[in-house]
């Protein structure tokens, strides 16, 4: 596992390296003071980070939980909100809901640090609809899924299940121990896609609620057509992402075995 | 009960007939059996109707705010449509050539892929309109390459598993010559997955015009669309003229999602791990 997680986070150094070479470039050749326009990138990134870490950790949790209810519960107000939460996942993008938390925020004449828990808001519902959606689909296809097998008809269950059935294990340890697992890891598996959704978010929530962070001054050097400050703030941006990936990736191969092969 | 057995035997494509249903038959019944996916056909076809009516009545009369955020939407979906396609295309060639160039080839493809779908390529949108002006010519392709790199994954995956299917191994012993093999086995059995997997690009460019149009950077100015909209509402601090055209873009990305799960349900649950993340490298 260690080997693993170091073998993960060194294929992201050439990529940082690759991105460091491209900001160096672009504020070496577009900005008049290019050591100034780097230290304003990297000086945005904490900003950032403090924007896209914790949106991202608690809504993951919250969906996964919702998720899980959804599937092993369904009838619960709970389960219920994580079907809904799930169904409705697609049509609620970091940016838009954003947009329209900002809109009331603007009209009161207030900005900046203030704004921090509605862009948490808007930036932890799109990773918690689609942790809750993962994690009811991978439960509901281990648990009762695929009754057709080869076209022939067998119990319900992942192939996992029928084992752990078949050494007689009572239900419930089938559940927590084998069912449950691999719900956790489909969500797990599909926070990669998380990451980089809520770092792309973080950017349209940073510059509608006015935060100071990376993203702001990426958008607002691109309004401005300043190549020497825009591409070094992509650069940290992507840097993060890639960054944030790497992290998602080690978690996952964590806690699935199935991800750490090479 | 009877499911299965129509499963398991083929069922009749309709009580009356007789025959059992092809296999575009039973993906098409699959793709309306699915409830989201039929209501999002249903609210598709219902904003493409509506949005170029609206866009032609509000030019002489209408101005209330529901009728103005239709209108808005023509340059989103119009733009959509074009980036997307763009986008569709790019990818598919991009995940054929991985699977047809050979080993070497397709390891160096799909690790880019990979590499670029970890990174945040909506950027790319807001980036290319404020370096080189808001152009459409500028504009699609940036919005073409969000897309690209998923498409490339999936069809990879997609063309990996299907070329490992019997049948194949089947037909190519029986002497079948490749011409045939193509377009007879290949095409019609990759045609819906690739379709499933060409979807997405419709989603991913509405949503990184709209993305890019709120940050003012978007279609240029003259042109609507929602992103501009929501935009223009957030200057003016008017919580109702967001409303409208935020729910419906909001709609328009749930009903493009929609039909793209649909559409992978109507693949059949052979490709659905494939589907979701791009598969495991």
């Amino acid at each position: 596992m260690l080997s693993f997680a170091a073998r993960r986070l060194a294929a992201v150094v050439p990529a940082l390296l690759l991105f460091a070479l491209c900001a160096a470039l672009a504020a070496a050749a577009y900005a008049p003071d290019w050591s100034g326009a780097l230290r304003s990138a990297l000086a945005g990134l904490p900003v950032t980070v403090v924007l896209v870490v914790p949106p991202l950790a608690a809504g993951t949790l919250l969906g996964a939980l919702l998720g899980l209810t959804a599937s092993l519960r369904p009838r619960s107000l709970c389960g219920r909100a994580g079907r809904t939460l799930g169904a409705l996942g697609p049509a609620l993008p970091a940016f838009l809901l954003a947009a329209v938390l900002a809109a009331p925020f603007t009209m009161m004449g207030r900005s900046g640090w203030a704004a921090l828990p509605l862009a948490w808001l808007a930036l932890a519902v799109p990773p918690a609809a689609q942790a809750a959606r993962l994690a009811r689909e991978a439960l509901d296809d281990e648990l009762h899924g695929d009754d057709v097998k080869d076209g022939l008809p067998r119990a319900p269950g992942g192939v996992a299940l029928l084992a752990a059935r078949g050494r007689g294990l009572g239900e419930r340890t089938v559940l927590w121990h084998h069912a449950v697992p691999l719900g956790v890891a489909a969500v797990v598996g599909g926070l990669r896609i998380a990451v980089v959704a809520t770092v792309a978010g973080a950017v349209a929530a940073e510059s509608l609620f006015d935060v100071p962070g990376a993203g702001r001054l990426f958008v607002t050097a691109a309004r401005a057509s300043d190549a020497g400050i825009a591409v070094p703030a992509l650069a940290a941006l992507c840097g993060l992402a890639v960054l944030l990936g790497a992290g998602a990736a080690v978690l996952h191969g964590w806690l699935d075995p199935r991800a750490r092969r090479p | 009960m009877s499911t299965i057995m129509d499963r398991t035997r083929g069922a009749a494509a309709s009580p009356k007939s007789p025959w059992p249903e092809t296999p575009w038959q039973a993906a098409g019944r699959r793709l309306v059996d699915c409830p989201s996916s039929s209501v999002g056909l249903v609210v598709l076809i219902t904003l493409l109707l509506s949005v170029p009516t609206a866009a032609l009545i509000g030019a002489r009369f209408g101005n209330g705010p529901l009728e103005r955020a239709l209108a808005a939407g023509q340059g989103s979906l119009a733009f959509a449509l074009l980036g997307g396609l763009l986008g569709a295309a790019v990818g598919l060639a991009w995940g054929v050539a991985a699977t047809a160039l050979g080993t070497r080839a397709e390891r160096s493809l799909m690790r880019l892929a990979e590499r670029l779908a970890g990174l945040p390529l909506v950027l790319a949108l807001p980036l290319a309109a404020g370096l080189a002006g808001r152009g459409l010519w500028v504009l699609a392709p940036a919005a073409a390459l969000t897309a690209a790199p998923f498409i490339a994954l999936v069809t990879r995956a997609e063309l990996r598993t299907l070329l490992r299917r019997e049948f194949l191994a089947a037909a190519q012993a029986a002497g079948v010559p490749p011409g045939r093999i193509l377009r007879r086995h290949l095409i019609p059995n990759a045609a819906l997955p690739l379709a499933a997997a060409a979807w997405t690009a419709l989603p991913r460019a509405l949503a990184a015009e709209s993305f890019a149009g709120l940050l003012g950077l978007g279609l240029p100015t003259p042109v609507p669309s929602w992103g501009a909209a929501l935009a223009a509402a957030i200057r003016a601090g008017d919580p109702a003229a967001l409303a409208a055209p935020a729910l419906l873009l909001a709609l328009t990305l749930w009903a493009l999602h929609a039909v793209g799960d649909g559409l992978r349900a109507a693949v059949g649950g052979r490709s659905q791990h494939a589907a979701v993340g791009g598969g495991r490298p």
